[in-house]
Parts: structure tokens; sequence; C-alpha cells
């Protein structure tokens, strides 16, 4: 692969001298530095140094094979998405664990597609917000790529960041503003020019009754309502992907129907939600595709009906889970 | 060039690719990892950060958080200069009680056969004398032990007669002369440990002092109307304000950084907000860069106002100095050696510049350091250190006489505000080292945004724990 480089190994400023002295040989040194470098740049396109050890690790280009039911394009496309962490001190002996590292999503991989509800499914610990973080580009992952409606999360974070809404309740609202105050912050963060985030204001504020406490101090609001905000404002720039981590948790059933509705109704519109959620009841009602996960492990993915074939999604869940597991601890 | 990488037999076999829906195969190098994927149009992301940069949001949004929040002003701003503006006004008065005398005090100053050629003097000094008759001498030597009265003079009661007899036909160059005849005695009577008796015996004392010049000048000392302090003003301020106003100002600047920086960053951590701004499209230096200066420009308010409570309550602790050597009260506010006007435009263009570059270098620094902490307690004692030095070099500088000539100094932040400070007060700035140190400030400043661009982006630091 290397091209063989003839002529002074020292280099820095070589090129440059050979430039203006203009012998041949030095230009056939210049010629090849040039040739070296594009090679260096094709080579980074299909291998990376994985960070830590410097071993060269050349992806596989697979393919991936496509679930034959949908007719929707993908948009979410996750490969090997690996996760771990290191445990301090004290979170061993917090959690009595003798582990030093957490591995909390272990090559996960799966499809999600345009315009449908996917659903996460898991136990406690079993690494969705891990994943969910890991497509929003909170954190990065170890191994493995996912694509986010085209774009890398661990290339092109940025891109990543300006197509999606994330909703997970490590995200806080600063207490001292209004929940007005901050929509409109954020709405300048994305760019949404200042009327048509008036508009969206004015729609989405009505619809979550948050314009009784609009002008209200978040850090005076209760937790459904601080949820309420979290969520218009996670939407605040349209985005036509929507990653939510339990977003009817800490809701009262009125609040958490509105915003299920709202998600379908979302769906409907054409958007593409990714949720997490331990409620089966939910995932049955609200979701077109699940995955469940168990231990970081993706056990089983498709369309609900798939899944379950008349059975209900607790009694499939319990069944991989003893299949994974052996026993339901 | 992404269609060189892709694999034509892989889109050949996506299900995907002939749907009607739009196909966009990815723009950039994943495409040999995942396969291609439906992008969807996006609303807003024509320019994250959107008409309004995100830098002038984040700015605005830390100012507005600071300026509405009526605790914040107050505790960082108000009471900063108020206290200290207090509290050294309080001590100044409480020292120059000890001292002096407040003018609208009327000393009760008795006299015993005032001589006439002293009443013209008497009058001319502003002294009011009460003539008293003998009988009542040994009465208001009582009051003066009992503190009631302040001062006695007893004058002989032929003084004139005695004074011009002596001095008639006598030659005044003849220094022995003076021993030689029996001279009238005055005899003043205070009391020592009442601050106003010693006032007006020192007063009444320098008054018979000078009436002896006058009619025996054998030789004066300083009575040619003339001033006779050769140091200049600008050396006399000079003097005074070196030796311990750039220690203050450091000081200064430096809890005005304290108390707005680990609060913002440190703070935004513990508090969870800073995810929220790190999912948006905003970008990291616009983050960094935004804190640092917004957080630049409270925490250079903050120790504004702290300068301000000094220097409007500097002449009331300079005042105790000159009051202290018993000439009352009236002229020690002139006497403080401050005066601002001695400095021109250009040295306070140098000063601000110095202020500004170390405030946004202490600023940097503590954003960096607290962004490595995880909540404001720690990132409090983890600044420590950084208070320590500030300290230090402060102190340095009060003990300096003279500031560093040498360039080199200059280019250590932090050393070289003092430094600069020391020489643009005492008048001997030079623009090179004062160039040099701003240069040296913000250059590390800079690195400090960088390094915070480069820790938000970090997940270790931001989501520790
Ligand atoms: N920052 C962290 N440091 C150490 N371990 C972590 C960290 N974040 C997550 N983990 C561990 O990773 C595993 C997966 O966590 P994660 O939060 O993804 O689970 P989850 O599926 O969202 O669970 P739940 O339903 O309870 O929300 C857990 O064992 C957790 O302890
Ligand atoms: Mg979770």
């Amino acid at each position: 692969m290397n091209p063989v480089k003839v002529g002074p190994p020292d280099s820095s400023q070589a090129p440059f001298k050979a430039l203006i002295a203009g012998n041949r040989q030095s230009r056939a040194c210049l010629l090849l530095s040039g040739i070296v470098l594009v090679a260096i740049l094709l080579l980074r396109r299909y291998c990376t140094f994985r960070r830590g050890t410097m071993t060269l690790y050349v992806h596989r280009i697979r393919k991936v094979s496509m679930p034959r039911s949908s007719s929707h394009p993908i948009i979410i496309q996750t490969q090997d998405l690996s996760k771990s962490f290191k445990l301090s001190a004290r979170q061993q002996r917090l959690e009595h664990s003798t582990e030093h590292v957490r591995i909390a999503v272990d090559k996960l991989s799966f499809v999600a597609f345009q315009g449908e509800i996917f659903g996460l499914l898991g136990p406690n610990g079993a690494g969705k917000t891990t994943t969910l973080r890991m497509l929003a580009t909170l954190i990065r992952p170890d191994e493995g790529d996912a694509l986010v409606a085209g774009r890398s999360i661990s290339r092109q974070p940025e891109a990543v960041r300006a197509t999606i809404g994330f909703l997970t309740s490590e995200l806080k609202l600063e207490d001292f503003f209004t929940p007005s105050y901050l929509f409109d912050f954020f709405a300048t963060l994305h760019g949404v020019p200042p009327d048509i985030a008036a508009i969206r204001k004015a729609e989405l504020f009505k619809r979550f009754g948050i314009d009784e406490f609009a002008e209200v101090k978040v850090a005076n609001l209760s937790t459904g309502m601080k949820q309420k905000a979290s969520l218009v404002i996670s939407i605040v720039h349209d985005p036509p992907l929507i990653i939510f981590d339990e977003p009817t948790n800490g809701l009262d059933v009125l609040t958490a129907k509105v915003v299920t509705d709202y998600l379908a109704e979302l769906r409907d519109a054409g958007k593409t939600i990714v949720l997490s959620t331990h409620i089966f009841s939910l995932a049955e009602r609200l979701c077109d595709r699940v995955g469940v996960i168990i231990d970081g492990r993706m056990a089983a993915q498709g369309t609900v009906p798939e899944l379950t074939k008349g059975r209900s999604l607790e009694q499939v869940f319990f069944d991989l889970y003893v299949s994974v597991k052996g026993k339901v601890a | 060039m992404g269609s060189l990488l892709d694999d034509p037999a892989d889109k050949a076999t996506n299900p995907i690719s002939d749907s009607t829906n739009r196909v966009i195969s990815p723009i950039n190098d994943s495409a040999d990892k995942v396969g291609p994927c439906y992008e969807p149009p996006v609303p807003f992301s024509g320019s994250p950060g959107g008409g309004k940069s995100g830098l002038l949001a984040i700015i605005t949004k830390e100012l507005r958080r600071f300026f509405t929040d009526r605790r914040m002003v107050i505790t960082t701003l108000l009471m900063p200069g108020l206290l200290i503006y207090v509290v050294y006004s309080f001590i100044g008065a409480a020292l120059a009680n000890q001292f002096t005398v407040p003018t609208s005090y009327e000393p009760k100053l008795y006299v015993l056969n005032l001589p006439d050629s002293l009443r013209s003097l008497v009058h001319e000094a502003g002294l009011d004398l009460i003539e008293a008759r003998s009988e009542q001498v040994a009465e208001i030597k009582q009051d003066i032990a009992s503190k009631t009265d302040d001062l006695l003079a007893v004058f002989p009661a032929d003084f004139d007669e005695v004074v011009s007899r002596e001095l008639n036909g006598l030659n005044p160059q003849d220094p022995a002369l003076s021993t030689a005849f029996e001279l009238p005695q005055v005899e003043l009577f205070f009391n020592s440990t009442r601050v106003e008796s010693t006032a007006a015996y020192s007063s009444v004392y320098s008054l018979l002092d000078s009436y002896k010049e006058a009619v025996l000048p054998l030789f004066t000392v300083n009575a040619a109307g003339q001033s006779y302090d050769l140091a200049s003003q600008q050396d006399k301020a000079g003097f005074v304000v070196t030796s311990f106003f750039p220690m203050l100002l450091m000081i200064f600047l430096y809890s005005g950084c304290i108390a707005v920086a680990p609060e913002s960053i440190a703070g935004e951590k513990e508090r969870g907000t800073i995810a929220t701004l790190l999912v948006t499209p905003l970008k990291r230096w616009e983050m960094a860069l935004g804190k640092v200066i917004s957080l630049g420009m409270i925490a250079l308010l903050s120790g504004l106002s702290s300068f301000l409570g000094v220097m409007l309550s500097l002449p009331r602790i300079l005042a105790v100095g000159e009051g202290a050597s018993g000439e009352g009260t009236g002229d020690a506010l002139n006497g403080s050696g401050l005066d601002v006007g001695l400095y021109s435009a250009s040295d306070y263009l140098m000063l601000l510049a110095v202020i500004l570059s170390t405030v946004l270098l202490l600023i940097g620094l503590i954003s960096v350091i607290s962004a490595f902490a995880r909540t404001v307690k720690e990132a409090n004692t983890m600044v420590m250190p950084l208070m320590i030095l500030v300290m230090l070099v402060g102190v340095m500088a009060m003990f300096s006489q003279s500031a560093q000539e040498q360039a080199l100094y200059y280019l250590v932040p932090g050393y070289n505000s003092v430094q600069s400070m020391v020489a643009i007060f005492s008048f001997t700035a030079q623009p090179l080292h004062v160039t040099i140190t701003v240069g040296a400030n913000l250059l590390i400043t800079a690195l400090c945004v960088v390094m915070l661009t480069r820790m938000f982006s970090s997940e270790k630091i931001m989501f520790n724990r």
C-alpha cells in the first residue's frame, strides 16, 4: 500500500527547498509525498485507529439485512455500538461490585425506519439510556458507529444534533429562567427564526398547558411541569427525528396521555420517534417496532405483531429474558 | 469521492434504494461502515446557531442570568463596593477619632494676662481664648485635669514690657544675649490624655513659637512661604498608590471572578443544565468563549465595584496619618497624596488594558479549573492554589519599590499584571511592557478557551461522577 519513498528521508523542509532549487530528484520526492498524503487520506476512510490501543482496525463493509416488512427508508442505523464505563471506587462500593469496567452497551445493532415509533424495551440497567445518549452524541461509542439521518454520530456530531430532538431526565433546565425564556433561548441556539419560534411556542405551550406557568421560574415548577417544559423545549426546532428516553416518566396519566397522543400525531406527520421504556403496555400501544435490550445486547427486534405473534409483549420479554439469562432473576 | 467508495452491489441489493422516498447516500465517509440512510430535511439546520450567533446567545443568556437576579447583583456588584466603603470609612473614622479633633469642636481655652502684642496673632489664628481672672486659675486647672476644659495659658502680667525692654538696645544677632537676661515665662497647662487638649496645646504652642521667631529672628526654618517638600506630587501619589493598590486590585478582580465563574461552569455541570446545551447544535467554542466573555464582563464590574469602594474610602484612611501629627483635620483630605488627576489618559488606558486582560486571564483559569470540578464546592476548593498565587504576586508588589525593568518578566501571567500596575502607578510604565503583559495574558486566556472547548467536548469531564 505504501509507496516506497526515495530521496532524502529528512522531510519537513526538504520539499520547499526542493521547489526552489528545482532539481529533479526533489521534485520526485515532492510528488511522492503527495501520493503518500492521498494514500493516508484514503486509508483513513477505511480504517480508524482504535483509541487507546494502537491497532489498525479495518471496518468490514457489511450488508445490513433489511426487514422486508418495512416500506420506509432507514433513518437510524447502528452497527456494533458498544460502550463501557470505568467504575470508580465509590461506584463499586455503592453497587457492591468488584468489576472495574461496566459494559453498558455491547455490540448493539438495530435500524429504525423513517416515520415510525421505535421502542427500545428493556429492564433497568439494560443500556437503553446509554444507547440513546450515544445517538444524541452526548457520549461517544467505544466501538461501532451509527448513522442518524445520514450523519455519523462519531464524525458529524454537530450535524446529528441539529437533526434530532433529545429528551432524557439528565437534561435539566436552568432553575432561574422561565419556560418562556428558555424556549426562545433554545430556539435561537437552533437557529429558528423568531417569528416561527413564536408560533411554535404558542402552539406547543397551549397543547401541553404550559401557558399557565410560562412565566414561572423553572425552580418553582413541579416535576411534571418541568418534564413538560423540557419536552417542549427539546422539540423547539421541529426536528424530523425525536429521541425520547422514558417520555412518560414522572407524568400523571392525563399528562402521559397528552404526550403519547402527541407522539402518535408526530409520527403521523412523518416524524420518526425513538423512545425507550420499560412499560410494555405503552410499547404495545404506541410503538410500530420494538427492540428488546437485555444486558446491553439486542435480544430481538421487529414489528410488534412480528414479535408477539398473539402473545403479550410482556410474555415475549420473559421468554427472551430466560433464554438470555437462564432464569428470571 | 463518495461514489468511489460505495459498493455498487450493496446499493443494488438495498431494497430501499429504489423506493420513492428520497434516499441520499451519506455525504461522508461513513458510507463504508453502514448502509445508505434517509436524510430528512432539517427545518432549521441551515446554520447551527441561526441568525443570531450562538456566541451572542450565550453571552446574552449569561448576562441576563446575572442582571435579572437581584440577589446576585446585590451580592456581587453592590455589596463588595459598599462593604469596603463602609468598613474602610468606619476604620478610617475610628482611627481618626483617636488622633484628631472634629473641626466643629470648640475647644475651651483660657488665658491669663493675654499680652496686647499677641491679640492680633491670636485673632488671625482663629483661636478663641477666654480671658480668665487669676483667682480662677486653680479651678480651671482642676477642670483641665477632669477633662472639661482644654487649656490654660498663663502669661506674666508684664509680658509685653519685659519683652520690649529686653529687646531694646540689645543686639538680636548675639545669641548669648537670650540666655543672659531673665526672659518672660509663659505657662501652658493641658491634659495629654485628652485629644482636644493636646491639639489645643500644639496649636497655641506653635502660635507662641512663631511669635518668638518674629520678635527674635535669630534664624528661621521654612518661613519663606514656599513649598519645601521637594518630592514631586507624582512621587508622593505614586508612592502611596504603588505600595498596596496593585495587590488590592488583584484581590478584588480575583474575588469578582471567583464569585461568578465556578457558579456558572461547575454549577451548570452540577445541576445538569450544561448537558441541555450540549445536545444543541451550539458549537463548543461558542460556549467556551461566550462563557469567558460574559463572566469576564461581570467579574470586571464586580472588581470595579470593590475598586470604587476603596477609592472613595481611601481619603478617610489616609487622613488618619495626617491628623495624627496634630494639625487638626482641616486639609487632611487634600493631603492624602491621591490626586487622581496626576495620571495621564495614557496611564488610564494602559491600566484599563492591564485590568481587562487580567480579568480575562483569571476567568479563563478559573473556568478551566471549574470545568474539572463536579460541584461548585469542589471548584471553590480547587481554585485555592490560584488564590494563594494571586495573593503572593500582590504581596510581592507591596514590598518591591519599583517595577521590574526586564521585559522577560512581563511574560509571566499574573506577575506581569501586578508589575505593570506598579509601573503605571509609579509613572514608570513602558508601553512595551504593558503590551507584552496584555499579549501574554490574552494568549493564556485564548489557551484556556481552547482547553475549555475541548473539555466541553469531553464526556469524561462533562459527565464525571
Ligand atoms: N456514567 C456511568 N458510569 C458508570 N456506569 C454507568 C454510567 N452510566 C450508565 N452506567 C451503567 O450502565 C448500565 C446501563 O445503564 P443505562 O442507564 O443505560 O440503563 P437503562 O436501560 O437506561 O436503565 P433504566 O431503565 O433503569 O433507566 C448500568 O449498569 C449503569 O450502571
Ligand atoms: Mg434509563
